[in-house]
């Protein structure tokens, strides 16, 4: 039975981000002018790498000399590859001990956090906010410029992930997230179908590499997440390429998804890992959903 | 009337020892008399210190000798655990090493585990009164799927709180460290009874074994008959056992506690 693999140090994960950093992701997202496309998405982004970390730090119970000692353990590599932008296509940390590093271990992930002051709103228990200042740490920044070079970067994609493949044959295979707003100026729909094909074509021992793509749209209408037909979405041919070449959810993801919300009960096998039209908070689920797995130990 | 009970452990692989997140009331093989108590649980290896919260469970049940309730058993076994991580806190900043940000998280969720807790008493309750009436009754209570089955005249005569092996997921009722105002996890545990004759064995397994034990059994075989193989004598190979069932799929790579309660 294919992604059966738990994800263990022996046999780590692989996370990959593609993120649209286009002139187009400047603009509003969900039709709210107070928030950019690209600021939401770099956000989210950054707060998947935290929660990554979260699943991957462990305590020591040992109480030795050494105790209190708490680790994060190497269940994962992540990437975050930007398209668009004046680089082009590239890694797209911004913290120096991690730029232009396709893939690292999430233990690096942990220690190489630039922080930013930010302010939280919390209730004071009284009917009104108190506001407090927090350290936000962040791994990467928004950025929105210049074209969509899709089929460049999901070409790189594969590359990446066949070297990391021929060195974890035995492991849950890689997950890769594409988040973008709007069409590729770097080839034919139909070119870019290829390119995203050739990606799930890759495989561990355990599954063939799951690759989810998420529109995030400028206009406030309705968003459709993990559809399983075709009908369900856009009919336009971009949205239904996008929705032939992901991959569906594993049954871990619909468990995790159906506890996460009321709006997931439904989900059956065969429903995709992709979204149309994201407002904010399915792009959040979305993120947190595509890219969760069984790690070793009870979840 | 005494119990003889036994317990087998093993870490998951590649880990050492110390980091073994089940923990059992028992500490070794004993006879004990009747009325006493035992309980294993199963750390959530994902969340903080689930190893101390998992024998926190498990000795505060087995120590008390109050009547077992579940919201005041929770009471204190969170108090016990407010108590560790207030420590800890003070500890790692006395040591200059005050939470990381990637770790105030999963410290502020607090732990979670499973719970498996067995009171044994003299059946007090039979009518039929006589010198000869050795009969003890047990009363079990669970939260997830750390479980409990009752082997008489080698047949299988008790599941509890799971029956099936097909009803193992990722996502187990799990009894939570820290007290939530909006929830009442102590509503999370079930009850069972029954009573232990003469060459009756109960078993206390945590879920990889549980499952494997339950698969074992829907495939017509007797699984407590390769249990009963092992003892003090020869823990290698029980260690062994456990090791190629991992290695060759047969059950998850998990932490594996095994306590027989036998009545001779």
């Amino acid at each position: 039975m294919p992604y059966n693999e738990r994800i263990t140090r022996a046999r780590p994960g692989c996370i990959i981000v593609l993120i649209d950093q286009s002139g187009s992701m400047g603009g509003a997202f969900g039709g709210d002018s107070r928030f950019k496309k690209c600021d939401i998405v770099a956000d989210s982004t950054n707060k998947l790498l935290n929660t990554l970390l979260t699943d991957c730090q462990r305590f020591s119970e040992e109480t030795s000399e050494e105790t209190n000692k708490s680790e994060i353990r190497h269940y994962f590599d992540v990437g975050v590859i930007g398209y668009g932008g004046s680089t082009g296509i590239g890694p797209a940390f911004t913290t120096p001990q991690l730029q232009g590093r396709d893939l690292i271990p999430i233990t690096e992930i942990a220690d190489n956090a630039g922080f930013e002051q930010r302010q939280r709103s919390i209730p004071d228990g009284v009917g009104g906010l108190v506001h407090e200042n927090i350290e936000y740490p962040f791994w990467f920044k928004a950025v929105a410029e210049k074209d969509t070079p899709m089929c460049a970067t999901l070409q790189k994609t594969r590359e990446i992930l066949n070297n990391w493949i021929s060195r974890h044959s035995e492991s849950f295979p890689p997950i890769v997230i594409n988040i973008t707003d709007g069409e590729l100026t770097d080839g034919s729909v139909r070119d870019m179908t290829n390119k995203g094909d050739e990606i799930k074509a890759l495989s561990t021992n355990d599954g063939n590499v799951l690759l989810f793509n998420v529109h995030i749209s400028s206009s406030n209408v309705h968003g459709i997440l993990f559809p399983k037909s075709a009908h369900e979405i856009p009919p336009d041919e971009y949205s239904q390429a996008l929705f032939e070449i992901s991959s569906p959810l594993t049954d871990f993801m619909i468990d995790k998804a159906k506890r996460t919300s009321e709006n997931f009960h439904a989900l059956t096998q065969g429903c995709k890992g992709c979204g149309f039209n994201a407002d904010f908070e399915q792009f959040v689920n979305f993120l947190n959903i595509g890219s969760s797995t069984k790690i070793e130990g009870r979840n | 009337m005494k119990l003889l009970f036994s317990i087998f452990w093993k870490q998951k692989l590649k880990e050492a020892p110390e980091l073994y997140e089940d923990a059992s009331s028992l500490g070794k093989n004993q006879i004990i008399d009747v009325p006493c108590k035992i309980a294993i649980s199963d750390g959530a290896g994902t969340t903080a210190f689930a190893g101390t919260w998992a024998k926190i469970l498990v000795n505060t049940f087995s120590a008390s000798d109050e009547e077992f309730e579940p919201e005041f058993f929770l009471q204190k076994t969170w108090k016990c655990w407010r108590d560790k991580s207030e420590l800890y806190l003070r500890e790692r900043i006395l040591m200059g090493r005050p939470l990381n940000f990637w770790e105030r998280p999963n410290f502020e969720k607090g732990p979670y585990a499973t719970f498996l807790g067995v009171i044994f008493e003299k059946n007090a309750d039979n009518q039929n009164v006589s010198e000869l009436d050795n009969s003890i009754i047990w009363i079990a209570y669970a939260v997830g799927d750390s479980c409990l089955f009752q082997i008489r005249e080698n047949n299988l005569f008790c599941c509890f709180p799971l029956n099936r092996s097909d009803v193992f997921n990722s996502f187990p009722e799990l009894l939570p460290g820290k007290e939530n105002a909006t929830k009442k996890p102590w509503e999370l545990f079930t009850m069972c009874k029954g009573d232990l004759q003469h060459g009756d064995i109960l078993y206390l397994l945590t879920d990889a074994i549980a499952k494997w034990f339950l698969k074992m059994y829907e495939n017509g075989n007797k699984p407590w008959a390769i249990l009963k193989t092992f003892d003090n004598t020869n823990k290698d190979d029980f260690d062994r056992w456990i090791e190629a069932m991992k290695n060759d799929h047969v059950i998850e790579d998990d932490d594996i506690t095994i306590v027989s309660i036998e009545y001779e």
